[in-house]
C-alpha cells in the first residue's frame, strides 16, 4: 500500500472545472500525442438532457477523466508482457507505461474500468497518464495542473489533497466502485451532494461530440512537431530556451512562455512569472503551437486567376503583388477618390498595426474608411464609457484585493468561463473561498451559468429592460447609494424621474424580459446588498442596436449602488479601451478626406454596391469579413462589386476566395508587437523571435512596403519594420498614457507585461481609476473622472443634444430589436445618413427614432436565434486550422431545447436547417435543456473554406441593423425557423 | 515514458505485408511449374516456412518470459517471419490439394495473417477510440448491478492462491507469467480464472464491444489451432505417410509409413 504522504495524485474539482479543455491541450503538447491519443480527456459528466419530466434543473457538468493511479491497477495486471510494460512506483504510486516494452496489444485499455487508457494507433502502443514523469523529473508538476485556468486540477500528495478537501469541507466523490483503490480525487459540487450519490446514468454527451465519423479528416492529418515523438526527439540535442511573451489569439493577452529548441517552438505554456495569471492559460494559447508549423499556412503571395469565388490563384512574388496592388489602388484613387479604399483589420493584425502602421498608411493615403473589429465586439461599450466617465478604461483588475473581494458577481450576456477561462477561473476560486454569490443572465445555460447560484434565462435583446427594471426597483425601495449618487453622478435625478414616469417596474420588466418577478427582485437585492458587486457585461449586451444605451443603463445600476471606482465592485465589459492617439502625421502630408461611411464595415456595403454616399471600390482586409460581417449574401455581393480586394491572412479562408490578391502574413512571435489590451488594462510584449513560414511577412512590413510605392516612406519609415521601433517611435510617441510603457520597460519584466495607463516611469504600475475610493479615503485627494464635470455623467444638456441629433434621448427609453416574438419598441431608421454626434471625426451614420409599432412578420419565423462565441478552444476563424481545436469541437451546431426538438422530430446530432429572412444554413442539432425553450443558439467562427469541418457562417442568417449611437451591429437577436434537414 | 528507441511497423507497412501475402497465394497457385508439396523443393520451402512460423511462438515466449529487452522488436519479428513463412508455405501447397485436412491449417494461417494485420493496422484505432470517443466517463457512477462483496471475495481468493503461487508477489500488481504457468500450471489456471471473473464483473472488456474486446484472444486461439494443426500435419507426414498417401505413391521424405 502506497503511503498517502508520498503517493502523488491529482485532485479534480467538479465545482471549478468549466470544460475548457486546456488540460487536454497541455497534455498533448507535453507528451507528444496526436489526434485520437489521449492521456486525459474532458467529458460531459451529467447534463441530464434526458430528464423528460424536467424534475431537475438543467445543468452542464464536466469531468476531467485521466488515469486514477490505482492501488490495484487493472491495466497493470492485464499487461501480458513480463516484466510488465506497466509499472507502479512503490513510493509515489504512479502507474506508468514503458512504451519501449509495450507491444500494443491493447489489453490495458480493455481492462481499465475508468476507460482512461489511451492508445497511439499510429505507433501502436498504449499511452497513459504518468503525472508527466518528464516534467516531474525537472521539478515541475503535471502540465494539466500547471495550465488549468480554473485550478480545477491540483497536484500533490494524496494526503495533502484529502487534508485540503477536509479543510474546505468538500466531499470526495466515491469512484472506487471496482475496488481498484483509485488515487485520483474528485471533489463533488457542493450543492450536489445528494444527486451525485444517486445512480444517475451519465449518458448525455452531445452526439456531435461522440461522433467519430466527423473527425475522420483528422486521421490523415499527421500531427507534427511537438505532437509527434520522433519530431520531438529529433530536437532533443538542441538546447532548450524559454522566451516570455503573450498570446495574440484573442483580446485577453495571456502572458506565455515559449519553449524553443533551435528555431522551433516546442511548447507553449502560461507564464508562471506573471503574478496575476500565474501560468494559467486557456487551450487556444497552447494550440498556437499548431499555427507555427501548420500545413495550411499561406506561404507565398497569390493572385486570382479565375472569377471571384472560384478559388483559382497562381503564386506571384511580393514585388509583383505590391507593384500591381499599388497600380490598381492608384487607378481607384484617380477615378473615385482616396476614400474609395476601405481597410479592415482585426485581432490577428495586432495593436502595432491597428494603432500604428495601418493608420499611418491610411492617414497618408487619405481614407477614413478604416475599421477594426470593435464595431462587432464592443464599440457600444466604448462609446458609453466615454460618454459616462470620459475614458474607456475600466477600474477593476483581477487581484484578490479587487475583483477577488466582491460579495457578488453578476454576469449579463457574458459567458466568461468559455471566452476568458483564466479570468473566470480566478473569479470562481474567489467566489468559492469567499462564499460570494454568482448570478448569470443569459438565454443559455452557459458554462458560466452552470457554476452560478442562479440562471436567469432572459429573452435575448431585452437586457436594457432588465436594467431599467432594476433601477426602478432600487429607487422604489431606496436601495441606491445616496451618497454616491449625490457626490458622483450627474443626471441621476433625471434618470430616476424618467424611469418612474415610464413605469419601468417589475411587472413591465418581467413581461418584456420573460423572467420571473422574483428573479428580478432577487437580482436587484443581490446587487444592492452585496459588499461590492461586480457586474460583467459582454457581447450579449454589446451586439445589439441598443448597445450603447444598455451599457449606460447597467453603468447606472453599478454607479447608483456605489459599485464604481472602488475595489471589489464595478461595471465591467470585456476589454478596456486605451485613450489611443492616432500616430503623428505632418499636417501637410495629410490629404483631404471625405467623411467616413459609418464606423462599422457593414455600412460600407451600400457604398460598395450602390456607390452612395460615395463609392468604395477597393478593400484591403485582414481576418475574415466573409464569415464575420452580417448578412453574408449581401456582403458577398458587395465584395464582388469591388475593383480590388486584397486579403492579408495566415490561412486561406472564405474571404480569400473573393480576393484578387491573397498575401501570406506573419503572426505573434513571427512578427513582434503587443497583445490586445486586456480587460484588466494589461498588454504583453512579444519580440519577433522566429521567422514566419515561406514568404510570409508582418503586417507592418506590408504597409511600409506598400507605402513606399506612394512615397510615404519619409513618415512610414523603413525602420519601423523593427517592431520595437514602431512601438516606441510611433505608438508611444503619440499616446501620453504609454509614455512609460516603452519596449525597454516591457522587456525588463519577466512577464513582458505592463498595466496601462502608465504615463510616468517613476510611478511604476498605478491604479489611476479608483477615483471614488481614493476620495472616500481622503476627501482632499486629487481625483476626478475625465468628464467635463469631473463626475460620472448620465444626463447633461450636452449629452441630450448629442442623442437628439441621432433621434434619441440621453434618458434611457427602452427599445430592442425589431425581430422579436412579441411586439416591443424598436428603432426605425432614417433613409439618408447624417454626421454622427458621437465621434470626434466626421462619420456618416443612419439616425433613428424609437417606435412601438406592430411589426408584421412571417409567422413561420417562430424561433429566437441567438449567436455567440463557440466553446473555449475556438476563436473566430483561425483555430479552425488547428487540428486539435477541431478534435475538441468539430462541427458547427445549434443548441435546441428538447421540447422544441421533439416537436420537430429532431434527435440529438441530426442535421437541421435554420432559416431567417437573410439566409439559410444547415447545422448539427445539440439537444440541450439549458436554453430558452423557443430559442436556438449557433456559434460563430465556421466558414465554408476551412479544411476540416467547413460550414456556412452563422452570419448568413444575420441582418444589418446598427446602433444609431455606437454603430454596433446587432448580431445577437433574430427570428428564424428551424427543422430537420432533408438530407 | 519516452519511446525514443521503440521499433514499430507502421500500419501502412503492415497492410502492405498483408496484401503481399494475400496476393502470394493465388500467384503461387497459378504460377506454372510450381513444385508438388512432396518434392524436395516443396518440402524445403515447407520446412523453412514452418521454422519461420515458429517466430510467433518465440514472440509469445520472449514477451512473457522476461528474456527480451524489447518485446516490440519480437512483435515486428513475428509479423515479418509470418509473412515470409506464409509465402514459403504457399510455395509448398501451390500444387497440392487444398481440400484436404492440411487445408484447414492453411485456412488458419490465412486467417491469422489477415486478422492480425487488420487488427493491428485498422482495428487498433478502436483502442484509441475507447478513450477518445467514449460518450460518457466510465466508472464514475456506481454501476447498479455490481456486487462489491462478491468482488472482494474474488480478490480475497486471489490473495489466498497467491500465497502458494508466488508468495512474494502483491495481488494488486500480479498476473501469472510464463514461469508461473510452467512451474504451477494448476494454481496459475485457478488464479487466471479468478482474474477473468473479476474482469467480467468490472465489465470493461464488455464495454469495448465484442469485436475489439475479443479479437486478440481469437487471434491467439486460432494460432493455437494453427500450431496444433501444423504439428499434426508434420507428425502425419513423417510417421503416418502411408495414411497420408492414401494408397498413392509417397513422394516425400518420411520416417515411417504407418497407416498404409
Amino acid at each position: 500500500m502506497t503511503d498517502p504522504n508520498t503517493q502523488l495524485a491529482l485532485m479534480i474539482d467538479l465545482e471549478r472545472c468549466t470544460g475548457c479543455k486546456s488540460c487536454e491541450a497541455a497534455c498533448k503538447q507535453t507528451n507528444a500525442l496526436g489526434p485520437n491519443s489521449y492521456r486525459n480527456r474532458v467529458m460531459w459528466f451529467d447534463e441530464q438532457q434526458n430528464d423528460e419530466n424536467q424534475i431537475t434543473l438543467p445543468r452542464l457538468d464536466f469531468l476531467t477523466v485521466t488515469c486514477q493511479q490505482c492501488e490495484r491497477p487493472a491495466c497493470l495486471r492485464a499487461c501480458p508482457v513480463y516484466p510488465k510494460a506497466i509499472s507502479k512506483d512503490p513510493v509515489t504510486g504512479v502507474v506508468a507505461i514503458d512504451e519501449n516494452r509495450c507491444t500494443g496489444c491493447g489489453e490495458c485499455a480493455l481492462s481499465c474500468p475508468y476507460g482512461a487508457i489511451g492508445y497511439n494507433a499510429e505507433q501502436h502502443h498504449a499511452v497513459k497518464c504518468d503525472l508527466c514523469a518528464e516534467r516531474r523529473a525537472g521539478d515541475l508538476g503535471p502540465a494539466c495542473a500547471f495550465v488549468c485556468p480554473t485550478r480545477a486540477i491540483s497536484f500533490g500528495t494524496r494526503a495533502s489533497h484529502i487534508e485540503a478537501a477536509q479543510q474546505g469541507q468538500r466531499q470526495i466523490l466515491d469512484t472506487d466502485h471496482f475496488l481498484q483503490q483509485p488515487a485520483t480525487i474528485y471533489l463533488k459540487r457542493p450543492r450536489d451532494l445528494e444527486r451525485l450519490t444517486s445512480e444517475t446514468t451519465a449518458r448525455s454527451t452531445p452526439a456531435l461530440m461522440r461522433d467519430h465519423q466527423v473527425r475522420q479528416s483528422l486521421e490523415t492529418e499527421n500531427a507534427r512537431g511537438s505532437y509527434r515523438r520522433s519530431d520531438k526527439n529529433r530536437l532533443l540535442q538542441r538546447e532548450e530556451r524559454i522566451v516570455p511573451g503573450g498570446c495574440n489569439i484573442c483580446f485577453n493577452g495571456c502572458p506565455l512562455k515559449f519553449h524553443l529548441r533551435g528555431d522551433q517552438v516546442i511548447n507553449v505554456y502560461g507564464n508562471d512569472d506573471d503574478p496575476v495569471f500565474q501560468g494559467r492559460v486557456c487551450p487556444k494559447s497552447q494550440m498556437t503551437l499548431q499555427m507555427y508549423n501548420n500545413p495550411h499556412r499561406l506561404m507565398t503571395p497569390l493572385k486570382r486567376v479565375g472569377k471571384r469565388g472560384s478559388d483559382k490563384f497562381r503564386q506571384i512574388s511580393w514585388d509583383q503583388a505590391l507593384t500591381e496592388i499599388a497600380l490598381r489602388l492608384s487607378g481607384v484613387r484617380e477615378q473615385y477618390g482616396s476614400e474609395a479604399l476601405a481597410i479592415q483589420s482585426g485581432s490577428r493584425t495586432g495593436v502595432l498595426n491597428i494603432i500604428g502602421a495601418l493608420p499611418l498608411f491610411a492617414g497618408l493615403w487619405g481614407t477614413s474608411n478604416v475599421a477594426a473589429t470593435e464595431p462587432y465586439c464592443d464599440l457600444g461599450k466604448g462609446v458609453a464609457l466615454n460618454l459616462t466617465q470620459g475614458t474607456g478604461l475600466m477600474a477593476n483588475v483581477y487581484t484578490e484585493e479587487d475583483i477577488g473581494r466582491a460579495g457578488a458577481y453578476v454576469y449579463i450576456g457574458d459567458n466568461q468561463a468559455e471566452t476568458r477561462p483564466v479570468n473566470f477561473g480566478m473569479l470562481n476560486d474567489w467566489r468559492l473561498k469567499n462564499n460570494a454569490k454568482m448570478i448569470v443572465v443569459d438565454p443559455r445555460l452557459t458554462a458560466t451559468a452552470s457554476k452560478a447560484d442562479a440562471w436567469l434565462p432572459i429573452r435575448s435583446g431585452t437586457d436594457m429592460a432588465l436594467g431599467l427594471g432594476l433601477i426602478h426597483y432600487l429607487f422604489e425601495h431606496d436601495l441606491q447609494d445616496q451618497q454616491f449618487c449625490e457626490d458622483w453622478i450627474v443626471g441621476w435625478r433625471e434618470w430616476r424621474e424618467f424611469i418612474k414616469d415610464r413605469q419601468y417596474d417589475l411587472d413591465w420588466t418581467a413581461k418584456v424580459t420573460d423572467l420571473e418577478i422574483e428573479q428580478i427582485e432577487m437580482l436587484a437585492q443581490t446587487i444592492a446588498t452585496a459588499d461590492g458587486c461586480m457586474i460583467f457585461l459582454s457581447r450579449g449586451i454589446n451586439q445589439h442596436t441598443n448597445s450603447a444605451q444598455t451599457n449606460r443603463v447597467f453603468m447606472f445600476v453599478a454607479a447608483m449602488t456605489g459599485n464604481w471606482g472602488r475595489h471589489g465592485g464595478g461595471y465591467f465589459n470585456v476589454s478596456s479601451e486605451m485613450n489611443w492617439n492616432p500616430p503623428l502625421i505632418p499636417e501637410e502630408r495629410r490629404p483631404e478626406a471625405r467623411a467616413a461611411l459609418g464606423k462599422n464595415p457593414s455600412s460600407w456595403m451600400e457604398a460598395m454596391l450602390e456607390g452612395t454616399p460615395h463609392p468604395i471600390k477597393a478593400l484591403i482586409t485582414s481576418n475574415n469579413p466573409l464569415a464575420q460581417w452580417p448578412n453574408q449574401n449581401r456582403a458577398r455581393k458587395a465584395i464582388q462589386a469591388l475593383d480590388l480586394v486584397v486579403h492579408l491572412e495566415l490561412f486561406k479562408n472564405a474571404t480569400s476566395r473573393y480576393a484578387d490578391y491573397v498575401l501570406p502574413m506573419a503572426s505573434g512571435i513571427e512578427k513582434g508587437g503587443t497583445t490586445r489590451f486586456a480587460e484588466d488594462r494589461r498588454i504583453v510584449w512579444n519580440d519577433k523571435f522566429i521567422d514566419p513560414p515561406g514568404d510570409a511577412r508582418s503586417d507592418h512590413w506590408f504597409w511600409i512596403e506598400l507605402g513606399k510605392k506612394f512615397g510615404f516612406d519619409d513618415v512610414l519609415k523603413d525602420d519601423y519594420k523593427d517592431p520595437r521601433k514602431l512601438w516606441d517611435e510611433v505608438l508611444v510617441a503619440a499616446t501620453p498614457d504609454l509614455a512609460a510603457a516603452t519596449t525597454e520597460q516591457l522587456l525588463s519584466k519577466p512577464n513582458r507585461t505592463v498595466r496601462l495607463p502608465q504615463s510616468k516611469l517613476a510611478t511604476g504600475e498605478i491604479d489611476p481609476v479608483y477615483v471614488t475610493e481614493r476620495k472616500q479615503a481622503d476627501p482632499e485627494a486629487d481625483g476626478s473622472y475625465p468628464t467635463a464635470s469631473g463626475k460620472l455623467e448620465f444626463w447633461t444638456p450636452e449629452q441630450e443634444r448629442k442623442f437628439e441629433t441621432m433621434g434619441l434621448s440621453a434618458l434611457p427609453e427602452f427599445y430592442t430589436e425589431a425581430e422579436q416574438l412579441v411586439s416591443l419598441p424598436h428603432i426605425k431608421f432614417e433613409t439618408t445618413p447624417r454626421p454622427s454626434s458621437f465621434f470626434d471625426d466626421e462619420v456618416l451614420v443612419y439616425a433613428g427614432r424609437i417606435v412601438n409599432e406592430h411589426v408584421t412578420r412571417d409567422a413561420a419565423f417562430d424561433t429566437e436565434l441567438v449567436t455567440g462565441r463557440p466553446p473555449a478552444p475556438h476563436f473566430h476563424s483561425w483555430t479552425h486550422y488547428f487540428w486539435q481545436a477541431q478534435e475538441m469541437w468539430p462541427e458547427i451546431y445549434a443548441q435546441i431545447h428538447p421540447r422544441k426538438a421533439a416537436a420537430l422530430q429532431l434527435k440529438d446530432g441530426d442535421q437541421m436547417f435554420v432559416e431567417t429572412v437573410n439566409g439559410r444554413i444547415t447545422v448539427r442539432a445539440w439537444v440541450h435543456r439549458g436554453i430558452r425553450p423557443n430559442c436556438v443558439f449557433i456559434p460563430i467562427g465556421w466558414d465554408e473554406q476551412q479544411p476540416y469541418h467547413p460550414s456556412s457562417s452563422v452570419n448568413h442568417l444575420t441582418g444589418i441593423r446598427l446602433d444609431p449611437i455606437s454603430q454596433q451591429a446587432n448580431l445577437k437577436t433574430h427570428l428564424c425557423r428551424v427543422g430537420k434537414a432533408s438530407h | 515514458m519516452n519511446n525514443k528507441n521503440r521499433p514499430d511497423l507502421s500500419s501502412r507497412d503492415i497492410m502492405l505485408l498483408v496484401c503481399c501475402v494475400v496476393i502470394a497465394l493465388p500467384l503461387a497457385a497459378l504460377w506454372p511449374g510450381m513444385p508438388v508439396p512432396g518434392s524436395p523443393s516443396g518440402q524445403l520451402s515447407a520446412a523453412l516456412g514452418a521454422v519461420l512460423l515458429l517466430a510467433p511462438l518465440g514472440f509469445v515466449v520472449m514477451k512473457r518470459s522476461g528474456l527480451s529487452q524489447s518485446p516490440p522488436r519480437w512483435f515486428i519479428g513475428h509479423v515479418l517471419a509470418t509473412s515470409i513463412g506464409s509465402c514459403l508455405i504457399f510455395v509448398h501447397v501451390a500444387a497440392g490439394n487444398w481440400f484436404t485436412p492440411p487445408g484447414l491449417v492453411l485456412l488458419f494461417l490465412l486467417f491469422l495473417v489477415l486478422q492480425g494485420g487488420v487488427l493491428r493496422a485498422i482495428f487498433s484505432r478502436g483502442f484509441s477510440l475507447l478513450f477518445a470517443r467514449s460518450s460518457a466517463p466510465l466508472g464514475f457512477n456506481a454501476p447498479a448491478t455490481l456486487d462489491k462483496t462478491a468482488l472482494q471475495q474474488i480478490i480475497d481468493g486471489k490473495v489466498h492462491l497467491l500465497k502458494s503461487l508466488d508468495p512474494g508477489a502483491d495481488e494488486a500488481l500480479f498476473s501469472p507469467a510464463l514461469k508461473h504457468w510452467l512451474g504451477r500450471p494448476l494454481s496459475s489456471l485457478k488464479y487466471q480464472l479468478l482474474a477473468e471473473r473479476e474482469a467480467r464483473m468490472v465489465g470493461a472488456r464488455a464495454s469495448a464491444g465484442t469485436g475489439l474486446g475479443w479479437s486478440r484472444r481469437i487471434h491467439m486461439l486460432v494460432a493455437l489451432g494453427f500450431y496444433l494443426g501444423l504439428l499434426a500435419h508434420i507428425v502425419v507426414m513423417l510417421f503416418f505417410a502411408g495414411y497420408a498417401a492414401n494408397g498413392e505413391f509417397i513422394d516425400w521424405w518420411y520416417v515411417t509409413a504407418w497407416g498404409d
